[in-house]
């Protein structure tokens, strides 16, 4: 079906089709796309978020369980000391704010993929913005982030290991991970409509990024350690946040603000590229 | 505001290139990819090795209030052209332009969820037509009524068959008040009498709205639309009147639509002439119902194609039933070589009921007390329904009328009586001299 076209002007749509613009622009007009598409967007999410309770006889309870399971996992393997520890942060403090972080990261950059295999004839046969899919599809995720910080924020004030301030901060300083999430996300997203197993690739990468990326353990800041915290804006992200979240500061602001100027650059190319590809890659899907 | 008569779309000069072959169709985006970043769209107008062209250079303009077929061999391009009308797909060169809202029929049930129930996928579809939940529930009474699930709608749409899912996909559709319709084959998804139904919604709305109708059913094209496209490999080879583009088609397609039909038949040497492509889809299910017959027989009894203007004729029909005899329906319709539908008769308007024997065969007699229809050869159809399904449509041995008296006009002489009040002078009768008056 059809998106709305309400104007009674004639709308011109031929091979040079948002090609003009540039990415403040493209960005502005996905802003008015998404906020004119809220109440759709919305019934995207709750069919699909309904839908995953109703598939079973546990219903609901599924939806509670499945997102705390990692949680627990790296709970149960921080107790029993697999991993090194952090020379300030208790290990199972260190553990679990990594883990939610990283796990809310992996979602941003995972879920747009996701999306479009999972809505493909939807995007083939109507013109609902593709954009409007990706943010149905992080729905899902506020809620498992949401729970596991109900998990995790109870479990640091009974540890004292909680930042008042820290905790108020912390949208604040998510806000350039969302950022680069939902970039990487996006591009991911068009290149798995290019190259189909891209999201095959993803999954692997990701499976064993996280042993690299400071969320579950420490490594070494001397030699290797030091060049993949330095080159994995993710680990940034994640060390930082843990650090505000339980201490109250910034773990390496100079590291945390570069990758946040990146992370906003990153976006306006993303959603550039996005909003210039969107009806060129319909056809692919 | 919008005016009638008003160009509502504009299609120029549309180019789609595609290709079958993964590799190249990869090559393809990558490409589209590059160019798109660097601001300049891919307007080459030469092929690569594997493509070819879905579209090629085609272009006309559609005013409000306009039907207009579309028509095709499969691969025709059909699809792609309402997609890229429908702003699902890029041309890769050329352009669009549209005026008001556009309601696309191309993947109807695109967009259901099977675990939501069919109030909800009700919103959820409007949702993805783009319209607003206080629309969708100002309609939500008529679209659910229209799609005739009202006892279903609580339940979810994964327990529906698909002839509801497809009433309740174009249900919401038609009532998201579009201003440009495209309808691709949907139709042929319901029963005969939702058909029905169907097109006289889509009747209704041609006061305010234009429409684009893909259909493989010429009788459909023809009665609904007011001009036709045709396209081949790509190209737009007809733009005109209906008739002339159905007949286009069938002449520039050897093996295209009814007329295979009509050549596969054992009747075909009798059907010679017939207006099969306007006598709409014939069907014969075979799974329930079996050795249908038909004859004409004259008032002595003996077989006759030929009737008398005005004269008395008898159609004898014979079938076996695979099914109970419940709500079947016989009906015949008439049609003029110039595909004009001249007349019907059945069994439902007429009060008969059918009965079938132990067996499931049914013998069945109709007489046409005065065969009024004008000299001619006419060309019936058997069909037979079952409740809303027609479970057997296929032409049958022509009627050949021949004339009563001199002078006739139109497809019918009805019997008439001149007079003049005040007058006593001449009562004149039509039918005088073939009632013996010599």
């Amino acid at each position: 079906m059809n998106g709305n076209i309400d104007d009674q002007a004639l709308q011109p749509f031929g091979s040079d089709f948002r090609l003009g613009n540039n990415p403040f622009e493209s960005s502005r007009r996905v802003w008015r796309d998404l906020t004119g598409h809220t109440w759709q967007t919305w019934m995207i999410f709750r069919s699909g978020f309904t839908a995953t309770l109703r598939q079973t006889y546990l219903g609901a309870l599924w939806g509670f369980i499945m997102p705390l399971v990692p949680l627990f996992a790296f709970f149960a393997l921080t107790l029993l000391r697999v991993f090194p520890s952090h020379e300030t942060i208790p290990p199972l403090s260190y553990m679990s704010v990594g883990v939610i972080l990283w796990l809310f990261i992996q979602g941003l950059i995972m879920a747009p993929a996701e999306a479009v295999a999972k809505h493909a004839s939807v995007l083939k046969s109507t013109n609902f913005p593709m954009i409007c899919i990706f943010v149905a599809s992080y729905g899902q995720l506020a809620f498992e982030m949401l729970l596991r910080l109900l998990v995790v924020v109870p479990m640091l004030l009974f540890l004292h290991d909680l930042s008042l301030s820290g905790a108020a901060l912390l949208p604040l300083v998510l806000l350039p991970v969302c950022a680069f999430s939902v970039a990487l996300g996006i591009l991911f997203g068009l290149a798995g409509i290019l190259v189909q197993d891209f999201k095959n690739v993803l999954e692997i990468i990701f499976r064993y990024l996280i042993f690299v990326s400071f969320a579950i353990f420490p490594l070494s800041m001397n030699g290797i350690g030091g060049w993949l915290y330095s080159l994995n804006p993710i680990a940034i992200f994640i060390d930082n946040g843990r650090s505000v979240l339980i201490l109250g500061q910034l773990a390496t602001p100079g590291h945390y603000y570069a990758s946040s100027v990146l992370s906003v650059v990153l976006l306006l190319f993303a959603i550039h590229l996005y909003y210039v590809l969107e009806r060129r890659v319909a056809g692919a899907l | 505001m919008a005016t009638p008569g008003e160009f509502i779309l504009e299609v120029s000069r549309i180019h789609k290139r595609y290709s079958h072959n993964i590799p190249t169709r990869r090559r393809q985006l990558i490409r589209q990819f590059a160019r798109a970043i660097i601001g300049k769209p891919d307007e080459r107008e030469l092929l690569a090795p594997g493509e070819f062209w879905a579209l090629q250079g085609v272009s006309f303009s559609l005013a409000r209030g306009e039907a207009l077929g579309l028509i095709g061999l499969n691969g025709a391009g059909k699809s792609t052209l309402l997609q890229i009308i429908a702003r699902q797909l890029l041309p890769d060169i050329g352009l669009v332009s549209v005026r008001g809202k556009i309601a696309a029929l191309i993947n109807l049930t695109a967009g259901f969820e099977e675990t939501l129930t069919g109030r909800e996928n009700v919103f959820l579809k409007g949702a993805l037509l783009g319209r607003s939940r206080t629309m969708i529930r100002q309609k939500f009474d008529e679209i659910v009524s229209f799609a005739e699930i009202e006892e279903f709608i609580d339940s979810p749409v994964g327990t529906y068959s698909s002839g509801m899912r497809m009433r309740l996909a174009f249900s919401v559709a038609i009532h998201s008040e579009p201003d440009l319709l495209l309808i691709d084959e949907v139709l042929s998804v319901g029963d005969f009498r939702f058909r029905q139904k169907c097109l006289r919604k889509l009747n209704e709305l041609r006061e305010h709205a234009s429409f684009i109708f893909v259909s493989h059913s010429f009788q459909d094209i023809a009665r609904f639309c007011d001009r036709l496209i045709v396209l081949n490999r790509g190209s737009l080879v007809f733009d005109g009147p209906t008739t002339e583009g159905i007949q286009f088609y069938v002449d520039s397609t050897s093996d295209g639509g009814a007329a295979s039909s009509a050549s596969q038949n054992s009747q075909a040497p009798m059907l010679a002439g017939a207006p099969l492509t306007l006598m709409g889809e014939f069907i014969h299910q075979e799974n329930l119902i079996e050795s249908v017959s038909f004859s004409w027989v004259s008032d002595k009894g003996k077989h006759a194609n030929v009737v008398k203007q005005g004269e008395a004729i008898i159609a004898e029909l014979e079938f076996r039933l695979k099914v109970d005899d419940g709500g079947v329906i016989v009906g015949l319709p008439f049609w003029s070589p110039d595909g004009t539908m001249v007349t019907s008769v059945n069994t439902d308007t007429s009060g008969h009921k059918i009965c079938a024997d132990n067996g499931g065969a049914v013998s069945l007699r109709v007489r046409f007390e005065a065969f009024d229809l004008n000299p001619g050869t006419y060309y019936p159809v058997v069909s037979i329904g079952k409740n809303t399904e027609v479970i057997y449509r296929q032409p049958v041995v022509p009627i050949k009328v021949t004339a009563s008296y001199p002078m006739t006009w139109g497809v019918f002489t009805p019997r008439v009586n001149w007079s003049q009040p005040g007058h006593v002078a001449s009562t004149s009768t039509l039918h005088k001299s073939r009632d013996g008056g010599g």
